[in-house]
């Protein structure tokens, strides 16, 4: 029987739990800023419907709220037992916007998310607006630390390494922030959540116009989820070309293996719309090209090249002999207190973790051959047909967004609301957002690796000596307790929706029943 | 008998939803207790120091490289 690694098994252990956990975020991010967008027409308007949908969706944001809560902090139980090494290494960088993030904004979401249910009452119209205004706000900081965070692993900037504690440190945390790649990150990210929200109100609305219920709330839900669901994918599109054009600047390789492109192409570098990828042949069979659209999105320019991954192996062949500079010289440090490395050596330090790559390989990576260099070398492409095809489908999506929305504003625009197969393409496209998110999220991890951190420590040496038994275990406890509560959340979801608006809101939590006497 | 008549009488007012968060919620923390518990609390943690991390990166150490999947051809 094939043994699976603790590698392999921790990598799946941390996919699954993250993209479990990605199915609660995007419609908390998108319903809490629709909910607000409603609550402050009603508050403009006066007029109760806009109440009463706020309380419907609310309903409904309060179910996936609950399910989706600490769900993420199971990844945060893996760092210290399968990523020990990771955490050791990136610790000091990695742990403090999680850390701003716990204390900043799940604060802030989780209290103001309390007095969304049950203030209705207690507070004047005005101040529950700003109640709901803060519980949005409060998710979409949420998504920005942790964004950070990850950016930080795609394109580690504003650290240094330690080499006596063996830690990177935080150099600037200003640079940290302000990364480039967490900036097109969170925009992208919370603008695929927005689309999932007003993707989650059109469907309902147009099953509520398909049964001919509650047809008022769903009409003005519709309108609503067009509008911004239109702006909001035509922004997802947009700054998924900043995204785009961040990884061409820092992750050459992965936008080298998400086209497929073996050679380098002559500027400006066409953008392969289909074709076949052969990893073994390294070419792309049956290729459907668009002139130019690669070199401007990954380049921004008409004459600068888009690398090949032939040219990005034999670039990391160099980086990796280089590194090895840095690597013996770190290597005399230790046990020498306040020794410092050689002033020759300190170039190299940026080529580091190519040399960790060798490790992979052979133990004594000082004596490797060309041949393990080349191997190690050609261990930077990541899995190119999952790239390919996953980052076709989401981009495929994506459009098809723009689309149903622009149909959906178009006929609420023109009050044609009643077309049945629009509405019925509305309904079936209820899990697409979802698709598209994972997928997002596959091509941006998976397109990661081998490193764990880009070009500063591969995967494997992040990597705890835990027994392989204990992650499968764990693994197959979070299969089904993630398991379990996407079933609990579809089941209360359709439950609710099924009841429609008119049912009683949780907000009356004592609601008293009328008395005979 | 008082005690009795007043849970049972806000369990009657409780709303349907409410009661069912509540008791996902109690799932969901014990469930998050008990993998705490048995695979992921300080006995199970992995305490690196300075001189464990330099070993593993520059000692005689080898980790198997990530699945066969994300190497060419894979």
């Amino acid at each position: 029987m094939h043994e699976i690694d603790i590698v392999t098994l921790s990598r799946l252990q941390f996919a699954l739990t993250a993209l479990y956990h990605f199915l609660f975020v995007p419609l908390t991010l998108g319903l809490s800023i629709l909910l607000a967008i409603m609550e402050t027409v009603y508050v403009m308007t006066g007029r109760t419907i806009w109440r009463d949908m706020v309380k419907f969706w609310g309903t409904l944001f309060g179910i996936n709220f609950a399910m989706g809560v600490a769900t993420g902090i199971t990844m945060e139980f893996q760092f210290g037992t399968n990523w020990a090494y990771y955490s050791h290494y990136v610790g000091d960088v990695f742990g403090v916007p999680l850390a701003i993030e716990g204390l900043m904004a799940f604060f802030l979401e989780g209290t103001f998310v309390g007095l969304f249910f049950f203030g209705w009452d207690r507070m004047s119209k005005r101040a529950h607006m700003i109640v709901t205004w803060l519980v949005a706000i409060g998710s979409n900081l949420s998504a920005l630390w942790i964004l950070v965070a990850n950016a930080w692993m795609q394109n580690p900037v504003g650290t240094i390494f330690n080499p006596q504690t063996m830690r990177m440190e935080v150099s600037s945390f200003f640079d940290v922030l302000f990364n480039p790649v967490a900036q097109a990150k969170f925009v992208h990210t919370v603008s695929a959540g927005y689309v999932t929200g007003a993707m989650f109100m059109l469907s309902i609305g147009a099953y509520y116009l398909l049964r001919g219920r509650h047809t008022e709330i769903a009409r003005r839900s519709i309108t609503v989820a067009a509008s911004f669901g239109l702006a909001s994918a035509l922004s997802v599109v947009v700054l998924g070309d900043e995204s785009g054009y961040t990884a061409g600047q820092n992750q050459k390789m992965k936008i080298a293996a998400i086209e497929s492109m073996w050679e380098t192409e002559a500027a400006p570098a066409p953008f392969t719309l289909v074709g076949i990828p052969d990893s073994k042949a390294q070419t792309t069979h049956y290729a459907v090209q668009i002139p130019w659209a690669l070199g401007l999105v990954a380049t921004r320019s008409l004459h600068l090249p888009v690398e090949g991954i032939k040219d990005l192996v034999s670039q990391a062949e160099g980086r990796i002999r280089n590194g090895l500079v840095a690597y013996r010289a770190l290597a005399t440090l230790q046990g020498k207190a306040g020794a410092t490395l050689p002033h020759e050596a300190e170039p190299a330090m940026r080529d580091l973790g190519y040399a960790l790559l060798l490790k992979g390989i052979r133990p004594d990576i000082e004596n490797s051959t060309d041949a393990e260099i080349h191997q190690a070398a050609m261990s930077t492409i990541p899995n190119v047909g999952v790239l390919f095809w996953g980052f076709r489908f989401m981009v495929g999506l994506g459009f098809y967004f723009i689309a149903l929305f622009a149909l959906a504003f178009y006929l609420s625009s023109w009050r044609r609301l009643d077309r049945k197969w629009f509405l019925r393409a509305a309904l079936l496209s209820l899990p697409l957002p979802w698709v598209a998110a994972e997928l997002g999220w596959i091509v941006a991890e998976y397109g990661r690796q081998p490193w764990i951190i880009d070009g500063v420590l591969p995967t494997f040496l992040g990597v705890s000596d835990v027994p392989a038994s204990n992650v499968l275990l764990s693994l197959a406890g979070f299969v089904l307790f993630y398991s379990t509560l996407a079933a609990v959340d579809l089941y209360l979801m359709i439950k609710y929706v099924r009841m429609g608006p008119d049912a009683p809101k949780p907000n009356a939590i004592l609601h008293v029943p009328a008395r005979a006497d | 008998m008082a005690l009795n008549s007043l849970r049972a009488d806000i369990a009657t007012r409780l709303h349907p939803l409410v009661r069912e968060i509540g008791l996902v919620l109690v799932f969901k923390l014990v469930a998050l207790l008990l993998l705490y518990t048995f695979f992921f609390g300080p006995s199970h943690r992995v305490h690196v120091t300075p001189d464990g991390a330099h070993s593993a990166v520059f000692g005689p150490h080898t980790t198997s490289p990530a699945d066969p999947l994300s190497r060419p051809g894979g």
